[in-house]
């Protein structure tokens, strides 16, 4: 492996906070140092040639992207009941008509 | 109606069970009452399921007992992972991020089993978010082994795995992305049926690897997944992926004259221990006695597929589950300040599981900027020569033979705490599936194993679209091996 795929810690707990996880200190270092063994063990397949060869994102069809599926008519179809997704919700307005999120615009991030 | 003694339900496979139901020699009302009391009372032994509906299978029961039309699973009780949905049914992926969520519809594949008649009596423990390989990483404990309840009884599909092979049910659903039918079928003696990418819906399937996953069926005899598939198979129109081709017909084989199976030495090696190498070898031996003609052959990549599959798999996940953030569904966790970053944070942190966070960000770094080239990009090009390795094998033989896993079932916790050996486990079923290409896995002889007699497992591996012709070899493989007839000593364990 060469120095450019080496794998930094700092790097991984940016990739945590990317994704969103709000690891504690001791959480991040245990789970940063998991990630990076296993890449470091992963880190065999660079050796494979590929040259010339085109990534596979999906191995049915053309191996490439999946080819445009049939799209049907543009015709309205009945969707779930709204009521039925609402009440799945952590949180709604009291009369079910609408979701309640966090406050997200005026807040730092 | 002469009604037979109430356990004898537990030995029959889905086709003779709805067969008797059809015929009116059996009360489905009777078989369906037995099967939830049979699964309520050994839930503390094996911890298959994560949520138990015997009332709304009951009430279904009551409603197939007099109905007009019988299809071909009436009245068949079958159990389903927690991450296909069931409505009404809670299907958490056993992850705290999806505690008390019930599903508003149902998938695809479940609806298909349900209009031919089968009762769903509940949703399955799992590794979360089909994340695992022994079954230990649900949130909600581990799922025992029922033929040894010191073991893992595989994963990701653990539960039904096991629910199948505790005779709660004859048959059951799993999704199988790296292995997680195959895998659990081999450890738990069991037939699994991995089908094409695409060839079953997946509407209705939490997505973990979308180009990978596939919604597939694990029974006690090859003819009930056959039939499942059968029933599950063909075009959605709520999956743009779903294969428009219909599935091959033909009868079942009686023998393998004419056939070519391709054994990769690379497989057989795999294998760790003798008694293991030996089961295969009988297998091998039945293939060669029913007619088949056996040829040695190469896949040299086979040794990459672990590492190239979760740089792939991982990358679609952490793109997959970011939709989990406790904003419309699911557990929302208190924030240390009320802004929705730090909302979405600390729900995805205390919702979230160890393993998933890991392969979380693992699937990040891989496609995150700087790195992308050298993991994600490099491991699909690698893809593609798996893929052309199996091309060429198609040239020398019309289907491959291989063990389904390196070792028998593990001890629960035995590698818990190391995820590159848990990985390991998935080293003969992950190339298959970076390829696409359908797989039955059968049972071969039990070997003894740490003091005990453990299940084996092999699997046949067809051309993509040849879904039958891997069921038909794998059939007659049985048959010869006389492992047709497996049963867990738990089949004998009264409720």
């Amino acid at each position: 492996m060469t120095d450019s795929h080496s794998v930094r810690i700092p790097d991984l707990r940016n990739a945590a906070h990317l994704a969103r996880l709000d690891l504690a200190e001791e959480e991040a270092v245990v789970l940063c140092g998991e990630v990076a063994r296993i890449l470091e063990h992963f880190a065999a397949l660079q050796a494979v040639p590929v040259a010339g060869v085109e990534p596979c994102y999906t191995a049915v069809g053309t191996r490439g992207l999946p080819p445009a599926p049939d799209l049907r008519e543009d015709e309205a179809q009945a969707s779930l009941p709204r009521a039925a997704l609402l009440g799945l919700a952590p949180q709604t307005q009291a009369d079910d008509e609408f979701y309640i999120v966090p406050k997200a615009i005026g807040v730092a991030p | 109606m002469t009604r037979p003694t109430p356990n004898t339900w537990l030995h029959l496979d889905a086709t003779q069970l709805a067969h008797e139901h059809r015929s009116g020699a059996r009360s489905v009302v009777d078989t369906i009452a037995a099967c939830c009391a049979r699964s309520q009372r050994l839930q503390p032994r094996w911890n298959a399921f994560l949520a138990l509906d015997c009332e709304r299978a009951l009430a279904r029961a009551h409603t197939l007992e007099h109905a007009a039309t019988r299809g071909r699973l009436h009245g068949v009780p079958i159990a389903v992972k927690a991450n296909l949905a069931v409505e009404g049914l809670e299907s958490s992926c056993a992850s705290r991020m999806l505690v008390g969520w019930r599903a508003p519809y149902t998938a695809t594949a479940v609806a298909r089993l349900e209009a031919e008649g089968a009762v769903v009596i509940g949703t399955t423990n799992m590794d979360e978010y089909a994340m695992g390989s022994s079954g230990e990483s649900s949130a909600f404990g581990p799922t025992h082994n029922p033929w040894d309840e010191a073991r893992a009884p595989g994963g990701s599909s653990s539960g039904s795995a096991a629910a199948v092979a505790g005779h709660l049910v004859p048959l059951a659903l799993g999704s199988d992305t790296g292995g997680s039918v195959r895998q659990p079928a081999a450890w738990c003696g069991l037939a699994g049926f991995k089908p094409t990418w695409g060839r079953i819906s997946r509407y209705g399937l939490v997505a973990y690897a979308s180009s990978l996953d596939c919604v597939a069926p694990l029974a006690r005899s090859m003819r009930d997944l056959d039939l499942a598939l059968d029933i599950m198979a063909g075009p959605d129109a709520r999956d743009a992926t779903c294969s428009p081709t219909a599935l091959h017909e033909s009868a079942p084989f009686k023998d393998l004259q004419g056939l070519v199976l391709g054994v990769p030495h690379e497989w057989r090696a795999a294998l760790s221990d003798g008694p293991s190498r030996a089961a295969f070898e009988a297998c091998v031996e039945a293939a060669r006695a029913a007619g088949a003609r056996i040829v040695e052959l190469s896949l040299p990549l086979t040794r990459h597929a672990v590492s190239c599959y979760y740089l792939l798999a991982t990358v679609e996940a952490a793109s997959n589950l970011a939709r989990f953030d406790g904003l419309r569904y699911g557990v929302r966790a208190a924030a240390h300040s009320s802004s929705l970053a730090a909302s979405i944070s600390s729900s995805r942190t205390q919702g979230f599981g160890a393993e998933v966070k890991r392969r979380i960000v693992l699937g990040t770094y891989a496609l995150s900027a700087g790195h992308a080239e050298a993991w994600h990009t490099h491991a699909a090009k690698v893809r593609t020569l798996v893929c052309r390795e199996f091309d060429e094998a198609w040239g020398a033989c019309d289907a491959l033979l291989g063990p389904t896993t390196p070792f028998p079932a593990i001890r629960l916790g035995e590698r818990s705490n190391d995820p590159l050996s848990l990985y390991a486990c998935d080293a003969l079923t992950t190339p298959v599936s970076l390829a696409g290409l359908p797989a039955a896995a059968l049972r071969t002889p039990l070997v003894e194993h740490e003091g005990g007699q453990l299940p084996t497992g092999a699997q046949v591996v067809t051309p993509h679209g040849a879904d039958r012709l891997a069921l038909r070899i794998a059939e007659v493989l049985e048959t010869q091996l006389g492992t047709q007839a497996l049963r867990s000593p738990a089949a004998e364990v009264q409720a």
